[in-house]
């Protein structure tokens, strides 16, 4: 006799069951690629072909994408294994020639299958769409296939292994489904909370240099959404470290997840079908961290309405989000409404850890505010002032293309301080306002408004870098006053040259450029486009720079605002679209008139005493007028 | 041969089953019956393999079963609520065929057909009593050693019930295979079991070739001149049960049937006869023993 079924006969009984599972696997995907693709390449009219590839891929695999392989693989799992959730089903299964292993394995096979074959040709058939458009970029389409193909299926296997697990420790669909979010989540949860309470509770809190790449692969639903913006979208805030942390993360998750499924499925009784979780470690460790995060997000909800009331409202916050999430999630796992208070002292001692850690923050327990480091300990520190430099719009062009918008860290690496009194001097004022009793508001009904705050202090963002080679951030609220005695700091052509955003030699021609009115003049501008103009005007400004290199201050008057046109063909939303189909998105910086600026100073002279009417109704005539002028000025100069 | 070793399961806070052991010979239909709660089901699934087992062992022609694919196609599991593979009996069909090799698909569909059941008919619109029809004749056809049947004869009329006994009753007699049935109607088993174990509470009282059983019982109506005589019969053996109308006494004594029929016979009785035991009396007054008795729930 026959000892077992073979494991390709297990493959089809097992296919045979999920039928309507491939046909919905296989719609959504077919619509999901090639249909919607389809759709969009034929109908979208004088778009780039490149752009709209790019929009197939991006939209439809990038955005839609990780939601299908998160779906689709709670799915598959949830179906592939349903004879583990019904008592008459394990009879059955569990009574029939076949080991746990094949078994097993045969489901997961099928399951898998079932998700990506449907998958690979969408792409394929998507990607033959793209090609046919526009066979001169096949090898752009090939590319992204290719792309989209690994994210997709890496993508799906993790979340897939995870609902994997879930279900192996589960005996109801609804537990499983509630494990999953669990599982799923909780670790990012976690960073989220802990990162967010960091920044309203600590008044100092400005970066913390741990990147969420290096987390993000321990909750397995996140994944697919930055594993898809990895690979498919231009990641240039991320280092090196922090993505190889994460892919490799994410693959050893994705193995061990299956490796425990099968040990879990291997050991699982048949008993827990209709039931909840009996493990009773994973239990407490899942309902402990859960509870935990929920209660932190109970003390910051609290916090936020009114952060005046302070620490008793914050803990009234923990105790109602710790005991109402332990307790429903025990309902959950346990499948009966008695088990709301199972375990009291675990839920206790959750509570009680919970509360320390609001603590921690709220009251500043380990005084993160007001740390000191001793004055020898300090190697150098870079620094900045951001309002004396923000224009609001801080950024870098880089070959016609703005690059970490208001990324305050990589303002902070341009200048180094290195005069260690100097350093100490502002950290100890910077400690000094941390103590005070005004706190940066974080509540809706905060006595001390956002217009005070600021209006009150000036802000110098610092990294403080320690002679044993470790380093901190912080964000000091200093006077004015003592801002003002660091004149020879902000002032210097170092800091200067260093700490704005663009640096004159950065500055390529504008595409437009206004030049403002001083506002108690008849405030008013004029946009030029002439190119030879913009030109002289800039040669003007560079002549004038390199003589005097002052701080390029943000401002609406004595300016010139230059106008950038940035085509940004891999981010489609919030720009406009041009007639050649590219996609754009205008940008401004504005370049300070400093008062030593002899050449600009005397074109904004000129400027306001142009007769109005002639810039209204004349403007060809002005133009030629103004580059007659201004290369006088060139010539004087 | 079936062997149960000393086999115990808990489930939670409730001990199904507790040093359970009983063998199962091949070639006799083995009825198992008990309380409820007994833990007759759990029985039967941890024989077939569902239930893996806290303590003990269970032995299929000497293997274990847990786990084990090439002991678990000797046997065949019919759960007193079947799950249905596919929608129709065919579907059902073709699933135990890929599973079993023996399963005689022929046969099956010549089954169905006397007992007049559409195999291409969807499962759902059967009744509870064609689903069991069907169910018995999946298990034939299946071809395995053993036949695990629970709570079979529920819900069939009194027709098709006698049929599926004949046709089991030729199965073990051509030897093809060895049933093991579990049901509350102990009519039922008395008319097809050659033996039964009794479950109570998770332990099992006995396995006992029923004949052998009512050797140890003996039931007689007798009447007397006066008490005395019964009450000395009362004295000597254990009352089991106990009824009278009058002076006639109907008695249900546990002892040895030509001792307590010659002390019948010794106290000189008006009337006397001796009547015969029928399973579910054996099962009233084994469990009665053990304080399974609700007599007094309407008093």
């Amino acid at each position: 006799m026959t000892s077992q079924i073979s494991l390709s006969k297990l493959m089809k009984i097992d296919i045979k069951s999920r039928t309507w599972l491939i046909v919905l696997s296989t719609a959504v995907q077919l619509i999901l690629g090639p249909v919607v693709g389809l759709f969009s390449l034929t109908t979208s009219v004088g778009q780039k072909a490149e752009v709209l590839i790019n929009q197939t891929f991006q939209v439809e695999y990038a955005v839609v994408g990780p939601l299908i392989a998160i779906v689709g693989a709670i799915l598959v799992a949830l179906v592939g294994f349903r004879f583990l959730f019904s008592k008459r089903m394990m009879d059955l299964y569990g009574s029939i020639p076949v080991s746990r292993n094949r078994m097993f394995l045969a489901v997961y096979i099928d399951s898998v299958l079932i998700y990506v074959i449907p998958f690979v040709c969408s792409i394929v058939l998507t990607s033959l769409a793209c090609i046919a458009k526009d066979s001169s970029l096949t090898t752009l389409i090939l590319t992204k296939a290719v792309k989209t193909l690994i994210a997709g299926i890496i993508s799906f296997l993790i979340v897939y292994h995870m609902c994997l697990v879930a279900v192996m420790l589960s005996g109801h669909p609804f537990v499983a489904i509630t494990n999953i979010v669990l599982m799923g989540l909780a670790i990012i949860a976690g960073y989220a909370m802990i990162y967010a309470m960091a920044s309203v509770y600590f008044d100092t809190f400005m970066h913390w240099d741990f990147s969420l790449y290096r987390v993000a692969w321990m909750s397995p639903i996140a994944v697919p959404f930055i594993m898809n913006s990895v690979f498919n979208a231009d990641i240039v805030n991320v280092s090196r470290t922090d993505l190889v942390v994460f892919m490799v993360g994410s693959v050893v998750t994705c193995i061990a997840n299956l490796v425990l499924a099968v040990c879990l499925y291997n050991k699982r009784k048949s008993e827990l079908a209709e039931g909840g979780v009996t493990n009773r470690l994973y239990v407490i460790i899942i309902r402990s961290v859960s509870a935990t995060v929920i209660g932190l997000y109970g003390a910051m909800m609290l916090t936020i309405i009114d952060s005046g009331v302070g620490i008793v409202w914050s803990i009234i916050g923990v105790i109602i989000g710790v005991v109402a999430s332990f307790g429903i999630i025990n309902m959950i796992l346990h499948r009966t409404g008695r088990a709301f208070f199972k375990d009291k002292f675990v839920m206790i001692g959750t509570l009680v850890l919970t509360i320390i850690l609001t603590l921690t923050f709220s009251t500043d327990l380990f005084h993160y505010d007001t740390y000191l480091p001793s004055k020898e300990s300090i190697e150098s520190a870079n620094i900045t002032f951001p309002g004396y430099c923000d224009d609001g719009v801080r950024f870098d062009i880089v070959d016609g293309k703005i690059i970490d918008e208001y990324d305050n860290i990589k303002t902070l690496s341009k200048y180094t301080l290195t005069n260690p009194d100097r350093i100490y001097e502002i950290l100890e004022n910077g400690t000094k306002t941390a103590a005070e009793e005004i706190k940066m508001p974080v509540g809706l009904f905060d006595a001390v408004s956002y217009d005070d705050y600021y209006t009150k202090y000036e802000e110098v963002l610092i990294k403080v870098n320690l002679t044993n080679g470790t380093y901190y951030y912080r964000r000091y609220r200093v006077e004015p006053e003592f801002i003002a005695g660091l004149d020879d700091v902000i002032n210097s052509k170092e800091y200067r040259e260093a700490d704005y955003p663009v640096s004159s030699g950065k500055i390529r021609m504008p595409d437009a450029i206004r030049i403002e009115r001083p506002i108690s003049e008849n405030y008013d501008s004029w946009r030029f486009d002439d190119s030879e103009l913009i030109e002289m005007i800039m040669e003007c400004y560079r002549r004038d720079f390199n003589e005097n290199p002052v701080l390029m201050a943000w401002g609406y008057e004595n300016c010139i605002e230059c106008e950038y046109v940035i085509y940004e063909d891999d981010m489609v939303y919030y720009y406009d679209v041009d007639q050649d189909g590219r996609f754009y998105h205008t940008s401004y910086v504005y370049l300070n008139i400093d008062e030593e600026y002899v050449r600009m100073n005397a074109i904004q002279q000129l400027i306001n005493e142009t007769d109005y009417q002639r810039l209204q109704y004349d403007n060809k005539g002005v133009v030629e007028y103004l580059k007659e002028e201004i290369q006088a000025i060139l010539d004087a100069n | 041969m079936i062997e149960i070793k000393n086999v115990s399961k808990r489930f939670d806070t409730v001990q199904a089953l507790s040093g359970v052991s009983a063998k199962m010979e091949e070639g006799h239909v083995f009825g198992l019956i008990g309380t409820n709660g007994a833990g007759k089901s759990t029985l039967m699934r941890a024989i077939c393999g569902v239930y893996q087992l806290d303590e003990g062992e269970i032995l299929i022609d000497g293997e274990p079963v847990y786990n084990n694919p090439a002991v678990k196609a000797k046997v065949m599991y019919i759960s007193d609520d079947q799950y249905y593979v596919g929608s129709t009996p065919m579907d059902m069909a073709n699933f135990y065929k890929a599973l079993y090799p023996n399963f005689n698909m022929e046969r099956f569909l010549s089954m169905m057909e006397i007992l007049q059941l559409d195999p291409k008919r969807n499962v759902n619109t059967f009744s509870k009593g064609m689903k069991k029809q069907m169910s018995v004749l999946l298990g034939v056809s299946a071809g395995t050693k053993y036949l695990l049947c629970d709570e079979t004869f529920d819900g069939l009329d009194p027709v098709i019930r006698q049929a599926i006994k004949r046709l089991l009753a030729s199965e073990m007699e051509a030897g093809k295979v060895t049933p093991i049935i579990t049901s509350h109607n102990l009519r039922e088993l008395e008319d097809i079991c050659e033996s039964v174990g009794l479950l109570h509470k998770g332990g099992i009282l006995f396995t006992k070739d029923i004949e052998e059983m009512k050797l140890g019982m003996f039931k007689v109506q007798v009447a007397y001149d006066s008490n005395e005589p019964i009450e000395k019969l009362k004295a000597s053996f254990p009352v089991m049960n106990e009824s009278h109308t009058g002076t006639l006494y109907t008695l249900t004594l546990r002892g040895h049937a030509d001792e307590i029929e010659k002390m019948v016979l010794d106290l000189k009785p008006r009337f006397c006869e001796v009547l015969p035991l029928s399973l579910e009396e054996i099962f009233i007054g084994e469990t009665e023993v053990l304080g399974y008795d609700f007599t007094n729930l309407t008093e």
